[in-house]
């Protein structure tokens, strides 16, 4: 669990920052675009070539809109999504948490890692699944309370063992930077789009 | 009105001198910012300051004292307990930081001195006797043409390097002991890392090519590899400026000479996925840099996951990578290499991402053939397409634990296969996969016999079945002689994997037919070159002799196409038979009214999908301008 001294020190590290930034975004060059907040910390419904089985599928084949090279992919996935992207201190909040295989297994386990600051009001933090069909999407929900104002990493991990194969992913959820996390990475992205398609 | 960066020179500047600013003053060029910066980064290619200029040269002082000391990382080592018990662990021993840019700054921060550490990680210089502060600096890059060349940068919008520091006053001879780069906090123990294992790269490629040209007739010795830019920061994901900030991702940029280092994701470095102690990812990648400056890819690059049939340039390259990180990590005489990827580590929550066996495959795959990694291809040529069988392959050509085969120390061969310049490197090669490399090697010589080493039997090996032939995949063709009628076939494979139920129902309730295909069994890919602009027109004559008809699709991809890829195609023919019915012959036409000269992939492919039956054997021929198009030699 992170030092609640130091996660202070870093929201308000970042609410400065976030602040400072926002007076400079008059001048940003690119189109600084303030999509709608998707509530998804994680996304599943990414964008790859048809010849790669990765349980995330794709409506037709489309092309990364730069050329890069990309590591090999896990056969598990993992998604949360919240009910409120800024949780504060008293609130209750709905984690709803996603699994999916791109392949049938057995046995994968599927645990909520919870820091300190926050307290279960229900819900099941630790899951075993024996049986896993391949692309099927499992729902793990979890309703808690933020104990405090700080900044809290809640974490969903799945793992499984196929032989002598190990696999495992996670996703993350951030109480009080989740929104402007997700704000921010979406102005990054359009940054980089514009950059690219002016070159 | 968004501004336009290419038309408004002066708010570029602008914006150039704000970002670095913003990041300067958030603490984040300085190293000490526990949250990634995100809103002064722009893109992977943007064009940043120039980095600072490397300290080089040593000042000659008459009067001086000795300055020594030694400078160390750790890192974090993966851990494999068994039973699932496994990721990445707690910090290592000290290891020598080496060979990297020592710098000394006066109390006014002019540099007045400059060195590098040695292979031990000391250093020693001489500055001016002084009872001033001085400030040490050891950079993270290397510059030295005898060892390697490589510069560990935050972000390519600051380009600026981590540094270990240390304040020291130079009235006398002084050992000042100690920098160490530590694991925690802002993890600058990951930035001497990644230097560190470029530096081990470079000098297993010494090793193992430096002198190949004394072995191998026309090989290129390896001297030392050009600069690559290596971008990392503690807690950012460069997959952020992909659109995907979430899913964790290192990569290399091609034509970039940059590797984009995973450091964790949103601030998080202990749970979720980094890759800066993933040695074998950062070799893997550093493999894609080295393809890219001194070899060639034609890869169209994209995701990957070891369990299905995909592109052969893209199973050649990421395999390539795969094979390059095992053998500097783990040497020829190792009986277990493996892919490794961990998430998080032992102070949050750790495992193994996935890991996946380079020798042989994991026992697991006879059950569960479909887990990453297996592989494992059923007939000939089929490993042409398998990213772990072509790994595999690599493998047993360089390691001295023979399983059912006999060769060792083929790493230079592989490497005069890839960076021979009258061959792997000729203009008029492309869509270059291990088919080509297969036959390159054939043609390597000794001086007194070729090929030098036979790698037939390491090609046959059941989980390798990579081919020489480059019927394959991408065999030229071209018109001008006549080959027989109906002299190509293929035959339908009814794949299980296509007819899962998560098969995205697409245009009018059709189902994908480009979801995960099996690019071996039911496609053929041929290399045809337009001589000159203008009219092209590829003709596809089909015929099921007997049994259930199949129905064979044309489609003529441009030269850097991601298959299934609508803009990628310059044409296509999905029409369905006109007559249906065995025996009978069928036809799929392009027609394109202007073609640019220039190398396509002709793709004759069997619809699987939407069909009740795949269908049977088929024979079919291929004609261009009304001529056959015939297997030829590349000229």
């Amino acid at each position: 669990m992170p030092d609640s001294t130091a996660v202070k020190k870093q929201k308000n590290k970042w609410m400065y920052t976030k602040n400072l930034l926002f007076a400079f975004s008059f001048f940003a060059v690119a189109a600084i675009n303030d999509s709608p907040g998707t509530k998804s910390s994680n996304s599943l419904e990414q964008r790859r070539p048809a010849s790669l089985s990765t349980g995330i599928l794709p409506k037709v084949v489309t092309k990364p809109f730069m050329k890069h090279t990309s590591k090999l992919s896990p056969p598990l996935f993992t998604q949360i999504n919240s009910d409120n992207r800024e949780v504060n201190e008293g609130d209750v909040f709905k984690l709803t948490g996603t699994f999916r295989a791109s392949q049938a297994m057995n046995n994968v386990n599927v645990k909520w890692i919870l820091p300190k600051g926050v307290e279960i009001i229900n819900g099941t933090v630790n899951s075993q699944l024996n049986s896993v069909e391949a692309g099927k999407k499992y729902l793990f929900e979890l309703n808690l309370k933020a104990t405090t104002n700080d900044n809290q990493m809640i974490h969903l991990v799945a793992e499984s063992r196929v032989g002598d194969s190990s696999f495992s992913n996670s996703s993350q959820f951030q109480t009080q930077l989740q929104k402007a996390y997700d704000e921010s990475y979406e102005r990054l992205h359009q940054r980089a789009k514009e950059y690219i398609s002016e070159k | 009105m968004p501004l336009k960066y290419s038309k408004l020179s002066t708010i570029k500047l602008f914006m150039i001198s704000l970002i670095m600013l913003l990041l300067t003053s958030c603490g984040f060029g300085g190293g000490n910012s526990q949250i990634p910066s995100i809103e002064g980064r722009v893109s992977p290619t943007f064009d940043g300051p120039s980095e600072l200029a490397f300290c080089s040269t040593p000042l000659n002082y008459g009067s001086s004292v000795t300055i020594t000391g030694t400078a160390t990382y750790q890192e974090r080592e993966a851990f494999d307990l068994g039973g699932g018990n496994n990721g990445l662990g707690g910090p290592s021993a000290a290891r020598p930081i080496r060979y990297a840019e020592v710098r000394v700054l006066d109390s006014s921060g002019n540099v007045i001195q400059c060195a590098e550490t040695n292979n031990t990680g000391n250093f020693s210089f001489q500055v001016p006797p002084s009872s001033a502060t001085h400030t040490l600096q050891i950079n993270s890059r290397v510059n030295n043409n005898s060892i390697a060349n490589a510069s560990v940068l935050r972000a390519p919008e600051t380009n600026d390097f981590y540094s270990l520091t240390k304040s020291f006053t130079a009235d006398t001879n002084n050992d000042i002991g100690n920098l160490n780069a530590p694991v925690t906090g802002e993890i600058l123990g990951a930035a001497f890392h990644i230097l560190d294992l470029i530096i081990k790269a470079n000098e297993f490629l010494r090793a193992e090519a430096g002198s190949c040209s004394s072995a191998i007739v026309g090989c290129n010795d390896f001297v030392v590899a050009p600069k690559v830019s290596i971008y990392w920061e503690r807690g950012y994901n460069p997959n952020s400026y992909l659109g995907f900030p979430s899913s964790g991702l290192s990569f290399y940029l091609p034509n970039y000479s940059r590797l984009f280092i995973l450091g964790g994701v949103s601030g998080d470095t202990d749970t979720k996925d980094t890759d800066h102690f993933d040695d074998t990812i950062i070799l893997h990648e550093y493999g894609h840099f080295l393809e890219d400056l001194l070899s060639k890819s034609d890869s169209p690059g994209g995701a990957h996951s070891g369990q299905r049939p995909i592109d052969p340039r893209l199973a050649l390259s990421e395999a390539w990578g795969n094979f390059l990180q095992a053998a500097i990590i783990y040497g020829p005489s190792n009986a277990s290499p493996a892919y490794i990827d961990t998430r998080g580590n032992i102070d949050g929550n750790t495992g193994f991402l996935l890991s996946v066996p380079l020798e042989t495959a994991s026992s697991s795959c006879g059950v569960s053939p479909n887990i990453p990694g297996c592989d494992i291809p059923s007939v000939a040529g089929e490993g042409n397409y398998r990213e772990f069988a072509i790994s595999r392959f690599f493998w047993d050509i360089f390691d001295t634990v023979n399983d059912s085969e006999s060769v060792s120390g083929g790493f230079n061969e592989v490497w005069a296969s890839i960076t021979s310049g009258n061959g792997y490197l000729q203009a008029n090669k492309r869509f270059r996969s291990i088919g080509l490399v297969n036959l390159l090697q054939d043609d390597l010589s000794d001086g007194v016999s070729s090929p030098v080493t036979d790698w037939s039997v390491a090609r046959g090996l059941a989980q390798n079945r990579v081919s020489n032939d480059r019927f394959f995949y991408g065999q030229y063709l071209t018109t001008g002689s006549s080959c027989g009628v109906r002299n190509f076939n293929i035959v339908p494979y009814d794949d299980p994997f296509e007819d899962d139920g998560n098969v995205p129902i697409i245009n009018g309730g059709l189902k994908d037919e480009f979801y995960a295909p099996n690019l071996f069994h039911n496609s053929h890919f041929y290399h045809f070159i337009q001589l000159s602009n203008g009219p092209a027109n590829i003709e596809l004559r089909y015929q099921t002799p007997s049994g259930t008809e199949s129905d064979l699709d044309l489609y003529l991809y441009n030269e850097s196409a991601n298959f299934g890829f609508t803009p990628d195609m310059e044409a296509k023919d999905e029409s369905s038979p006109t007559t249906a019915g065995s025996g009978n012959i069928e036809t799929q036409v392009l027609n394109i009214p202007n073609l640019e000269a220039g190398h396509y992939l002709i793709n004759v492919k069997v619809e699987t999908v939407n069909r009740p039956s795949v269908g049977d054997s088929t024979d079919y021929e291929l004609y261009s301008g009304g001529s056959q198009l015939c297997p030829t030699a590349l000229p």
